[in-house]
């Protein structure tokens, strides 16, 4: 029961809960034209922000077409399913399950004109500390990494595996 | 907040991986530092704590009153 209420009904409650605190709050993008002009050039990108900023990040997607590396945790299934509502594909595993397997999807995903998204950091950590993998997908696919984070004034930071923020509304 | 692209050269040598490594991690790092400043400099409240508190404009042993 617990396990259907986390995977059928959290999923798309968090979903709804992402897109109503985006309409309680006054977003600001800066720095949106240099991905714009590489997708203008027909290019496409590895998007990077630190694990403890993902959660609004779904609504700063400007492209099409978005594979983001989740890891194989039972967590991440339900990450996993959250995306799946903003039009995301999830490529699942990490460097301590599934990281090979994981690591051929992202590749032929970029090399086959798609935009790959990781958290550099991990759900592990150490937070804020770049480990080699997203360096090395970008080596293999050719593909420009392009930093991005999220702020918002009114915040709640809990734990979450490594420190996570949580936008209060109206922030 | 959006930073700038990081390339990585393909002929790069494995072991040099920790230099772009290194760049995007001050990358993100400042970003991120930015990005909390500038939504302090958002909210009033916030920015005016934060100016009264740099410019020290109360001080620790100023009285008011008598």
């Amino acid at each position: 029961m617990l396990n259907w209420m986390k995977l059928s009904v959290a999923p798309p409650l968090a979903a709804r809960t992402i897109r109503l605190l985006g309409h309680t709050m006054r977003m600001s993008t800066v720095g949106g034209e240099t991905v714009d002009e590489l997708y203008r050039q027909g290019k496409h990108i590895i998007i990077a922000f630190w694990h403890g900023r993902q959660l609004m990040m779904p609504l700063a997607y400007r492209g099409q077409q978005a594979s983001i590396l989740i890891s194989q945790h039972r967590d991440g299934e339900i990450i996993a399913r959250i995306m799946r509502y903003f039009g995301f594909q999830s490529i699942r595993g990490s460097s301590t399950r599934g990281g090979l397997r994981a690591t051929r999807q992202l590749l032929k995903v970029g090399r086959n004109g798609g935009d790959l998204v990781v958290t550099p950091d991990g759900p592990k950590g150490p937070a804020c500390r770049v480990q080699s993998g997203v360096i090395y997908l970008a080596k293999a696919t050719g593909l420009p990494i392009i930093p991005l984070t999220f702020a918002c004034s009114k915040k709640k930071s809990f734990q979450v595996g490594i420190a996570f923020r949580f936008p209060i509304p109206v922030g | 907040m959006w930073g700038p692209p990081i390339w990585v050269k393909e002929d790069l040598p494995n072991e040099e991986l920790s230099g772009p490594g290194l760049e995007l991690e001050a990358s993100l790092n400042q970003l991120t530092a930015q990005a909390e400043l500038a939504v302090q400099d958002s909210d009033p409240v916030e920015s005016f704590l934060r100016r009264m508190s740099s410019h020290n404009m109360i001080g620790k042993n100023e009285t008011f009153g008598a």
